[in-house]
C-alpha cells in the first residue's frame, strides 16, 4: 500500500468515526432539547431529574430501550420488518457525509477538509440518499401486516414523492447560481456574493417547508399522525427497533439543517471573519462553530414548529405539494435563471 | 486468484438465496462469512484491485436480477429490483460517470421504484397471486425472446472485445460530470431528448385521463 | 381485472383519539370514509339500573361517574330533579353557587375539549396551556368541596355547606385573567390557517339534521339553532342573568370550536353577575333526613357543557326511585357522527369526534 493511501484511509477512518459520535451525541441531546424546549413553550419543566439539568435523560432513555421487548408481530413479514428500521436510519446518516462543516484545517503539515468526502456531485447524492428514506418508512408500514401501519407507509411514500419535487426545483436554483454540485462550491459562492438565504428567499422557504415535510415533522407528521394512524408506520414497533425510527427522525432533522445551512446560509462563512486576519485553523474552528450555531437555528425552529402548529391534512398536504410549491418552485427558477442570465447578481 | 473469487461468490450466493427463506439464514450467513474471511485473508491483495469489486457487485447485481423474478413475493422483488438499480449506479461510478450513478439512484431507486413499492402496497397483491401466468401464448413466447435477447447481448459483448469492460471509455478531464452530460443532451443529442419528454407527456396525460375517467 | 376494494378498519376501542372507548367501525375508499358505524357500550355500568337499588342521597355521587368531565352539571340536574319532585324551593344563596358551580365547569369541560380537540389536530401546546387554566378551576371545586374530579357537590336542597371564605375572590381572581388567558389560545388557533383547513367546512351539521338526530348543547346552536336550556326553560334562577347564546352559521367544526369559545366568555360573564349580586342567607333548604318523595314522575333538564341533560325519575314508593333514566347528551349527539362525517377523509373524523365533545361515561352510562 502506497503511503498516500494510507495516509487518506487514517483520515477518512478518523473523520468517520469523529461524525459517527458527533452525530449520534447529536442525536441523543436532541431528544432532550426536544423534550426540554417542548416544556419550555408549554409551560412545564421538562426531564430534569437524570442527572445535572436531565442531562443522562438521554443515557436512561437508550437503556430503557435496550432492555425492553422487541416485539415482532405475528403475522409481519419478518426480513423486510427487521430489514426497515436499518434502511430508514442508513440514510440519514449517510448523506451528512458530504456536508462541509468548515473549512479545512492543518494538522500534521496536511490539510484536512472537514468534511468526509468532498465530491463532485454533493448536492445529488444528498438527493440520491433523501430519497432512500422512503423505502424504510413504507416497508416498515407494508410489513407490520396493520392497517395503521399500511396507511402510514402509503402517506409518507407519497408525501415525500411530492415534496421532493419542489425541494429539488428549488435547489437547482441555487446550482445555478453557483454553477457547481459541489457543496464546498457552493459555500465559497454564497461567501462571495452574499448568502442564498437573501436573494433566494423564495427558493429558501420552498425548500425549508419541503425540508420540513421530507422529515416528516409537524405541520407534515401525517405518516405517524397519532391521533389519526395511532403512530402510523411504527404502530408495531416497539424496543430498539422503534428507537430505530425515533433517532432516524433526528437524524434527518440535523442533516436537514446542516443542509439548509450549507446552501442558503453561507455554510461555514462568517461575514467579515475574512478581514479579521486569523491564523487558518483558528478561522476553520471559528467557521465550524459558525456553523454549528446555524444549524442550531434551523434545529430550534424544527422544534418551535412542532410545538406551536397544528397538523395538515392529508388532501390539504398534497394541495400544497403540488399545486402551490412546485409551481412556486418554477417560477423561482425563473425568477433565477433571469437573474443569472442577465448577471444581476 | 479467480477461483478463490468465484468460491466467495458462490457461499455469497447460496447465503444470500438461503437468507430469505427463514430457517437457517444465521447458519448459512456464518459459513459464508467465515468462507469469505478465509479467502480473503489468503488473497488479500484482491482486496485494492477494481477487478475484484467490480466483480462482486456484478455478481449481486446478476444474482438480485435473478430474485426479482424468481421471489415468490412481489414486495421482495421489488426490494431486490432496488438492489439491482444500486449496483448499477455503481457500475456507473466504475466508469467515472458519478453524475449518471447519482441520477440512476434519484430517479430509479429513489424515485421510480417508491413507485412500484407504491402500487403493490396499494394493490396488496398475496403471495400466490403474484405467481400465475396468464394464456398459453406467453410463456413460448417470452422463452423465444429471452433467448433472442440473450444471443443478441452475448453477439454485441463477443463483438466489442476492443473495449474492455472496466476501462473508463472516457478518463478525459470532466468525463460523466453534469457539464458534459448536460451538453450532449442539448447538443447533440436535443432532438432525441425533446422526443422523449414529449412521450413522457403523453404517457402522463393519458395516464390522467384513465384514472379521472370516473368524474366526468 | 382491477377492482378496487374498500377497506375496512377499526378505529378504536383503543386508539389516542376516540377520547375513551369508543369504537368506530371505519369503511374506506382510499382516505375517504364512505361509512362509519359507532359501537358504543364499552363504558357500560348500568348506572341507571344501580340508581333502582339506592336512596335518593346515594345516588348523586353516581351521577359524579356519568359525565365525569362535568360531575357539577349531573348533580345540578340530578339534585333539580329530585327537588322538583319532591316540590323543594332551594334558597337563593344556593342557586347562584350552583350557578357559578355550573359555569366553572362548564368553562373547565370546554377548556378539557379544547385541549383534545387541538391535540387531535396536532397542535400539542394548547392542551398544556388549557389544563393550565382547568387547574385553576379544579382547585377552587377542591377548595370547595375536597374532590377534583367526582365532586358530590351539592345536596338534595340546596348544598351541603356554604363555601370558605375568600373562595368568592379567588373565583373573581379567575375570571379575571381567564380572559387573556383565553386570547392565548385564540392567538394559536382561531386564525391559524392550518386550524380553519382543518376544521372549516369540516363535518357540516345541518340545522334540519340536527334537530332531526336530537343533537343538542353547543353542536346544535353551532349550526344556527337557538336552543339553549337556561333561556329555554331556566332552572336555578339562570333566568336572572344577561348572557348571550353564541351560535355558528355554518354548523361546521370551526363554528363549534368558536360556539364553544364563545361561550366560555358568557360563562364568566354569568360568574361576574352571580358574584356580583350574591345574596346572603340559608344555602340548604329544610329536608327530612330520610328523602321519600312522593309517588310520581319527574323530567328535568339542564344545560350541561355537552347538551340537554335530562333527568327522568319514577318514584312509587320508599327512598328509592323506581326508575331511573338520563338522557345523555354525548349519546344523542353521537348519532349525529356518520351524518357529519360520510365523505370526509379519515382525518377528519378526530376532529368531528372532537368537535361534538363526547364523554363515554356519558354516552354508555
Amino acid at each position: 500500500m502506497s503511503q498516500e493511501l494510507t495516509r487518506v484511509l487514517i483520515e477518512s477512518g478518523v473523520k468517520i468515526a469523529l461524525f459517527f459520535v458527533i452525530v449520534l451525541t447529536l442525536i441523543a441531546y436532541l431528544t432532550l432539547a426536544e423534550r426540554r424546549v417542548s416544556a419550555w413553550i408549554q409551560d412545564r419543566r421538562g426531564p430534569n431529574r437524570v442527572g445535572p439539568f436531565g442531562l443522562l435523560q438521554p443515557v436512561a432513555d437508550g437503556i430503557k430501550f435496550l432492555f425492553k421487548e422487541a416485539i415482532t408481530p405475528l403475522n409481519a413479514y419478518r426480513p423486510v420488518y427487521l430489514l426497515a428500521p436499518a434502511l430508514i436510519f442508513v440514510p440519514a446518516l449517510v448523506t451528512f457525509s458530504v456536508i462541509p462543516v468548515g473549512p479545512p484545517v492543518r494538522l500534521f503539515g496536511y490539510d484536512i477538509p472537514l468534511q468526509i468526502a468532498d465530491v463532485d456531485n454533493g448536492v445529488l447524492i444528498i438527493l440520491a440518499f433523501a430519497s432512500m428514506g422512503v423505502y424504510g418508512v413504507a416497508l416498515a408500514g407494508w410489513s407490520s401486516n396493520n392497517k395503521y401501519s399500511l396507511m402510514g407507509g402509503i402517506r409518507s411514500s407519497s408525501q415525500m414523492i411530492s415534496y421532493e419535487l419542489a425541494m429539488g426545483i428549488s435547489l437547482v436554483g441555487v446550482l445555478m447560481a453557483t454553477g457547481s454540485l459541489r457543496l464546498n462550491d457552493i459555500v465559497q459562492q454564497q461567501a462571495q456574493r452574499g448568502w442564498n438565504m437573501f436573494w433566494q428567499l423564495p427558493g429558501f422557504i420552498i425548500f425549508l417547508t419541503a425540508a420540513f415535510a421530507e422529515t416528516n415533522r409537524l405541520p407534515f407528521d401525517l405518516p405517524e399522525a397519532e391521533s389519526e394512524l395511532v403512530a402510523g408506520y411504527h404502530t408495531e414497533y416497539s424496543g430498539m427497533r422503534f428507537s430505530m425510527f425515533y433517532m432516524a427522525e433526528y437524524a434527518n432533522m440535523i442533516t436537514a439543517s446542516a443542509l439548509l445551512a450549507t446552501l442558503y446560509c453561507g455554510g461555514y462563512h462568517v461575514p467579515g471573519l475574512a478581514r479579521l486576519g486569523l491564523s487558518g485553523n483558528v478561522a476553520a474552528l471559528l467557521g465550524a462553530a459558525a456553523f454549528g450555531v446555524k444549524m442550531g437555528a434551523f434545529l430550534f425552529l424544527y422544534l418551535w414548529v412542532r410545538w406551536t402548529l397544528p397538523r395538515f391534512r392529508y388532501d390539504q398536504l398534497m394541495n400544497l405539494g403540488w399545486k402551490v410549491l412546485l409551481p412556486a418552485s418554477l417560477l423561482h427558477l425563473l425568477w433565477v435563471s433571469l437573474i443569472v442570465l442577465k448577471g444581476w447578481v | 486468484m479467480n477461483l478463490l473469487i468465484g468460491l466467495i461468490f458462490l457461499a455469497g450466493a447460496f447465503a444470500a438465496v438461503r437468507a430469505f427463506w427463514p430457517q437457517r439464514q444465521a447458519v448459512f450467513g456464518l459459513i459464508a462469512g467465515v468462507t469469505g474471511a478465509t479467502l480473503l485473508a489468503v488473497e488479500r491483495a484482491a482486496l485494492l484491485t477494481l477487478q475484484f469489486w467490480a466483480g462482486l457487485i456484478g455478481f449481486i447485481a446478476i444474482l438480485s436480477a435473478l430474485l426479482v423474478i424468481l421471489h415468490p413475493n412481489p414486495m421482495v422483488s421489488v426490494l431486490f429490483l432496488i438492489l439491482n438499480l444500486f449496483c448499477v449506479a455503481l457500475f456507473y461510478l466504475f466508469l467515472q460517470a458519478q453524475f449518471l450513478a447519482a441520477i440512476q439512484v434519484i430517479v430509479y431507486a429513489g424515485a421510480i421504484m417508491v413507485l412500484f413499492l407504491f402500487v403493490i402496497m396499494l394493490l396488496n397483491l398475496r403471495v400466490e397471486e403474484g405467481l400465475h401466468l396468464t394464456g398459453g401464448v406467453q410463456r413460448p413466447a417470452a422463452f423465444v425472446l429471452g433467448t433472442a435477447f440473450a444471443g443478441v447481448l452475448f453477439w454485441a459483448i463477443l463483438h466489442r472485445r476492443d473495449r474492455p469492460f472496466l476501462e473508463p471509455p472516457g478518463s478525459a478531464e470532466g468525463f460523466g460530470t453534469a457539464r458534459d452530460l448536460g451538453v450532449l443532451l442539448f447538443g447533440r443529442y436535443l432532438f432525441a431528448f425533446e422526443a422523449a419528454s414529449i412521450l413522457l407527456v403523453a404517457a402522463m396525460i393519458g395516464a390522467v385521463l384513465l384514472a379521472k375517467r370516473r368524474l366526468q | 381485472m382491477f377492482r378496487t376494494e374498500e377497506m375496512d378498519i377499526n378505529m378504536g376501542p383503543q386508539h389516542p383519539s376516540t377520547h375513551g372507548v369508543l369504537r368506530l367501525k371505519l369503511t374506506l375508499e382510499g382516505e375517504v370514509i364512505s361509512d362509519i358505524r359507532p359501537v358504543i357500550g364499552y363504558l357500560h355500568r348500568g348506572v341507571e339500573k344501580l340508581c333502582e337499588h339506592r336512596t335518593y342521597p346515594m345516588i348523586e355521587p353516581l351521577t359524579d361517574r356519568l359525565d365525569y368531565v362535568a360531575a357539577i352539571s349531573e348533580n345540578l340536574g340530578y339534585c333539580g330533579a329530585v327537588e322538583k319532585l319532591m316540590g323543594v324551593q332551594v334558597p337563593p344563596r344556593a342557586q347562584y353557587i350552583r350557578v357559578i358551580l355550573a359555569e366553572l365547569q362548564r368553562v373547565a369541560s370546554h377548556l378539557l375539549w379544547l385541549g383534545t380537540h387541538a391535540l387531535d389536530l396536532g397542535a400539542m401546546t394548547v392542551f398544556f396551556y388549557t389544563f393550565r387554566e382547568r387547574e385553576l378551576i379544579l382547585d377552587l371545586f377542591e377548595a370547595f368541596c375536597g374532590a377534583r374530579l367526582t365532586y358530590n357537590s351539592m345536596r338534595i336542597g340546596g348544598l351541603y355547606e356554604d363555601v370558605p371564605a375568600g373562595w368568592f375572590d379567588r373565583v373573581r381572581h379567575f375570571i379575571d385573567i381567564f380572559p387573556s388567558r383565553e386570547k392565548e389560545y385564540e392567538d394559536l388557533l382561531t386564525v391559524n390557517r392550518i386550524f380553519k383547513g382543518r376544521t372549516v367546512g369540516v363535518g357540516i351539521l345541518k340545522p334540519e339534521d340536527g334537530i332531526a338526530l336530537g343533537v343538542s348543547g353547543p353542536t346544535l346552536r353551532a349550526s344556527g339553532v337557538n336552543y339553549d336550556v337556561r333561556v329555554a326553560q331556566p332552572y336555578s334562577s339562570y333566568e336572572q342573568f344577561q348572557f348571550d347564546v353564541p351560535l355558528g352559521a355554518n354548523g361546521d367544526t370551526y363554528d363549534r370550536y368558536l360556539v364553544r369559545m364563545e361561550e366560555m366568555r358568557q360563562s364568566c360573564r354569568i360568574i361576574r353577575q352571580a358574584l356580583e349580586r350574591m345574596p346572603q342567607g340559608e344555602v340548604r333548604a329544610k329536608v327530612p333526613k330520610y328523602i321519600k318523595p312522593p309517588a310520581g314522575e319527574v323530567y328535568h333538564v339542564v344545560e350541561s357543557p355537552r347538551g340537554e341533560q335530562g333527568f327522568y325519575i319514577v318514584q312509587v314508593a320508599g327512598e328509592m326511585p323506581y326508575r331511573m333514566r338520563f338522557r345523555a347528551p354525548s349519546f344523542v349527539n353521537l348519532q349525529a357522527l356518520p351524518t357529519m362525517c360520510k365523505g370526509q377523509m379519515i382525518a377528519d373524523v378526530v376532529a368531528v369526534i372532537g368537535s361534538i365533545d363526547i364523554v363515554l361515561g356519558d354516552c354508555d352510562r
